[in-house]
């Protein structure tokens, strides 16, 4: 399960993607810092002129892995989207739409 | 600079300046993050360059700080000293509240017997202005006044403390000496001036202005200004209260440090908490 995130951090960085891909993946922010101070400190990630970069290694890595960044669990290929649910209404809940907002 | 690489440089900061042993650091953390995440390029740029500069002195530091301030007054004045009046600084409104100044004085009073300095000093702490303001009060030769806070901004409730205490024409700027964990540079400057004597853990210099010269703070202030347009309210607050330029939070955030440090943005619909949210960092 590391060597996933890992190998998806690598991905990300190399694509310039964005990290709310790890944040999905239940990473807090401070676990991707440590993880990014964990893949220099393996030499798979480098500071240049303060950016972050992959290594030559890091490259190696990130193409010798990259089967682990498919989702093979059918599972997670469609998920319920939790922030549209609503609680369930009473019998007799009558709905008014705000006039004013056209895009509800 | 990206995402990623300013939360892992923020990570660095946090390590160095030792924030990882306070408490509450991964919520500060967690909330830097997300500001990161939702501002421009150069916007993370400049947040980071103050992070760099930021103090965070936590309330468990408090009685270490104020006993050092109280031990780096100069001997020759201690030794001529025989009693000392405590007050807090506080406006006449705030009589009789809970104001951090109190607080101190109850840890001066608590740990006096470590003020090795102030072994043969009477301490008399002082908790109503009109103590202070009976004209019956005076001050002999060996007498003085030390005025308590934890932080001073721009000096309002100072002046305000000060007005009525001067009302009493006994008491005299030379009599009267600051006591604070921090203050801001340029007001500890203004109050030097009137012949006070000021003794503080920290000075606090202008976040922007003391570190950046033209055009280079021209161009930063503007990107700051843009970061406090997703802060519903900051302008109130633009670069701290009355232009300030703080960059530190103490038990609590004082509105005189940026507002994007401790007040909410927003982006969207979705409200953001801040770093150092005035109300979540208060320690107690």
């Amino acid at each position: 399960m590391t060597k996933r995130k890992e190998t998806l951090l690598l991905n990300i960085i190399e694509n310039s993607g964005n990290i709310k891909k790890l944040l999905r993946e239940n990473l807090s922010y401070k676990d991707i810092s440590e993880l990014v101070n964990k893949l220099v400190q393996d030499e798979l990630l480098t500071y240049v002129d303060e950016k972050i970069v992959l290594t030559e290694k890091g490259k190696i890595h990130l193409t010798d892995n990259k089967h682990l960044l498919k989702e093979t669990n059918k599972e997670n290929w469609i998920q319920p989207e939790n922030k549209s649910r609503i609680k369930k209404h009473e019998r007799n809940f009558i709905y008014l739409p705000n006039q004013t907002e056209l895009d509800f | 600079m990206t995402t990623l690489e300013s939360i892992s440089k923020l990570n660095k900061i946090f390590k160095s300046k030792k924030w990882t042993e306070i408490d509450i650091d991964e919520y500060v953390f967690d909330n830097f993050c997300k500001l990161l995440d939702n501002v421009k390029e150069s916007e993370r740029k400049l947040i980071i360059e103050l992070v760099e500069r930021y103090q965070w002195i936590s309330f468990s530091e408090y009685q270490e700080k104020i006993l050092s301030t109280l031990e780096s007054v100069e001997d020759e004045k201690i030794e001529k000293l025989k009693t000392i009046y405590f007050f807090p600084v506080i406006k006449p409104e705030d009589e009789g509240g809970f104001k951090s100044g109190q607080f101190l004085i109850y840890q001066i009073k608590a740990f006096k017997k470590y003020l090795k300095k102030y072994t043969d000093i009477k301490f008399k702490y002082v908790s109503k202005f009109e103590h202070l303001t009976d004209s019956t009060f005076e001050l002999k030769e060996n007498e003085t006044i030390f005025l308590i806070d934890d932080y001073i901004g721009s000096g309002e409730t100072l002046n305000a403390c000060l007005e009525v205490v001067t009302s009493n024409k006994n008491i005299t700027n030379d009599k009267l000496n600051i006591i604070t964990i921090a203050i801001q540079k340029d007001t500890s400057e203004v109050i030097k001036k009137e012949g006070i004597s000021i003794y503080s853990d920290y000075f606090s210099p202008r976040g922007l202005s003391d570190f950046n010269d033209s055009p280079i703070l021209e161009e930063k202030i503007k990107v700051m200004l843009e970061i406090e347009k997703l802060i519903p309210g900051g302008n109130h607050f633009s670069l701290g209260y009355n232009n300030c330029e703080a960059l530190i939070t103490l038990a609590r955030t004082p509105d005189n440090t940026f507002p994007v440090f401790w007040m909410k943005h927003r982006i969207g619909k979705k409200y953001f908490d801040a770093p150092f949210s005035r109300e979540e960092t208060f320690e107690i």
